[in-house]
């Protein structure tokens, strides 16, 4: 599925998720383009013991994947227990949450 | 600037307790106060991060003014997440340096475990930018070092057994600290088999939820405990943005701040509290502070290099780990053990150290304070 990503018009660095302004130079012009989202995990964890709001989900993965296109992304992994190294596609963003498989 | 030393420190014991926010921080300060010969105080500053979200209370430096009879002098809270008492230190201390005031009362405390773990984890979240996706996708603080730790191991080869020898190490010198959280004695294999908290970190490998508070007399002139240096640096407060995730840049920035001020290096450290608020946070912070050089530090804890006999003690209070953490408390209980150590009055003193340095880290990395003192 087709990942939005965001480009800086000032300085052309690319960053997700949307943002106020450029991680990197603070500028506020942000073109929205549409990227395959794949990626490898960078590295990840199983979370047991999870906040309130999400306790009854726990365990879950959490990933930090390095996408192909670009920018390193903070992410949910569907299902299974993640690796380093790891092949990854992104699947949907839902309620402010990047999820891949 | 004026020369600035500590000259009295107080503290509770720490773990669960019945007190309130209010009367925690009122114990630290009286024996402070009483350490320090009762000094007139110009101001107070406080360090408390979760007083509004978990025990319902603000305000608590004006409290603390009128409760200890200090009269209308000013007060203020500092909030860095758990940085806090750290960040209040340092506050206090650059006042006193620039001739505002002549003498500060900093205290650090927290009232966290009447509350339930997914309320403190919940309300520990709020050291995240949740403006993000990130907050929203159910990271947490030992989530975010687990997935350090992941990566710190693949890297650099080292095994889950070296987060337990730091938890052993810290929990070895909290059993004769009479005011840690936890004395009770463990070993490695227990350490290694107890529950996961996030994977690879289990329950020995994080700090624990702490009631406590520790505070600092400091006063100008050079007639106790020297402030050498004062170092702060903030970082990102979102994983993603981390450019290399196995240094936290802020410690690095603050402890070349400090080293430069206090005209030493990390080779003149005699003895050191930093911030392991999780076993993997000793080993990176011991890195980043020019101790030991990136990716080595689980060797050296595996050669017993940071502890008596080693290059540097440190944690010798117990740590996070293992004295506990009541997170806006723990800058200022560090700065206590420092003071303490150079005062030679310490628990498991480390003999004639003249030089301690103290770490304190809020968020993912997002502040990080690092003071130095001298005898």
């Amino acid at each position: 599925m087709e990942m939005t990503l965001y480009d800086c018009e000032q300085c052309q660095t690319r960053s997700v998720p949307p943002r106020y302004v450029c991680p990197k130079c603070a500028g506020s012009g942000l073109t929205a383009i549409q990227a395959d989202g794949a990626g490898t995990i960078y590295s990840c964890t199983t979370i047991y013991v999870a906040p309130e709001r999400l306790a009854a989900e726990a365990p879950y993965a959490i990933i930090l994947v390095d996408l192909d296109e670009g920018p390193r992304v903070t992410a949910r992994l569907a299902q299974g227990i993640p690796k380093i190294g790891q092949r990854v596609v992104f699947n949907r963003y839902e309620d402010g949450v990047y999820w891949f498989e | 600037m004026r020369a600035v030393s500590v000259t009295g420190t107080g503290m509770t014991r720490f773990g669960r307790q019945g007190d309130t926010l209010k009367s925690l921080a009122l114990a630290a300060c009286r024996e402070a106060l009483r350490t320090a010969g009762h000094p007139r105080i110009g101001a107070v500053y406080a360090g408390n991060f979760l007083g509004g979200q978990l025990a319902g209370q603000e305000i608590i430096g004006s409290i603390l003014a009128k409760e200890l009879g200090l009269g209308p002098i000013p007060a203020v809270k500092m909030e860095g997440a758990c940085a806090s008492g750290g960040i209040a230190f340092r506050q206090a201390y650059l006042m006193i340096a620039a001739g505002v005031y002549d003498t500060a009362l900093v205290v650090g405390v927290e009232k966290m475990t009447h509350a339930a773990a997914s309320i403190v984890t919940e309300a520990l979240n709020s050291a995240m930018d949740n403006d993000s996706s990130e907050g929203m996708s159910g990271l947490t603080f030992p989530g975010f070092f687990g997935v350090v730790a992941n990566r710190y191991m693949h890297e650099f080869g080292a095994g889950r057994e070296h987060l337990s020898m730091v938890a052993l190490k810290n929990r070895s010198y909290a059993q004769h600290n009479p005011h840690a959280q936890f004395r009770k004695p463990a070993t490695l294999d227990e350490i290694q088999q107890a529950r996961l908290i996030t994977d690879p970190l289990g329950l020995y490998h994080c700090s624990p939820i702490t009631d406590g508070a520790a505070a600092v007399v400091i006063a100008a002139g050079a007639g106790g405990i020297r402030v050498l240096a004062s170092g702060q640096a903030s970082g990102p407060p979102l994983m993603q943005d981390i450019p290399d995730l196995l240094t936290i840049e802020a410690i690095r920035q603050a402890a070349q701040q400090a080293y430069a001020q206090a005209g030493a290096g990390p080779e003149d450290i005699d003895v050191a509290e930093v911030h392991d608020c999780f076993a993997m946070t000793e080993l990176l912070a011991v890195e980043d502070l020019g101790f030991f050089a990136k990716g080595t530090a689980w060797q050296a804890i595996e050669a017993g290099k940071l502890q008596h006999g080693g290059e540097i003690p440190v944690n010798t209070s117990g740590g996070l780990l293992s004295r506990g953490h009541p997170i806006g408390a723990t800058g200022v209980a560090q700065i206590v053990q420092i003071a303490k150590q150079l005062q030679g009055q310490a628990v498991n003193q480390v003999e004639g150290a003249r030089l301690g340095l103290a770490q304190n880290l809020g968020g993912t990395g997002a502040y990080a304070t690092v003071h130095i003192f001298g005898k």
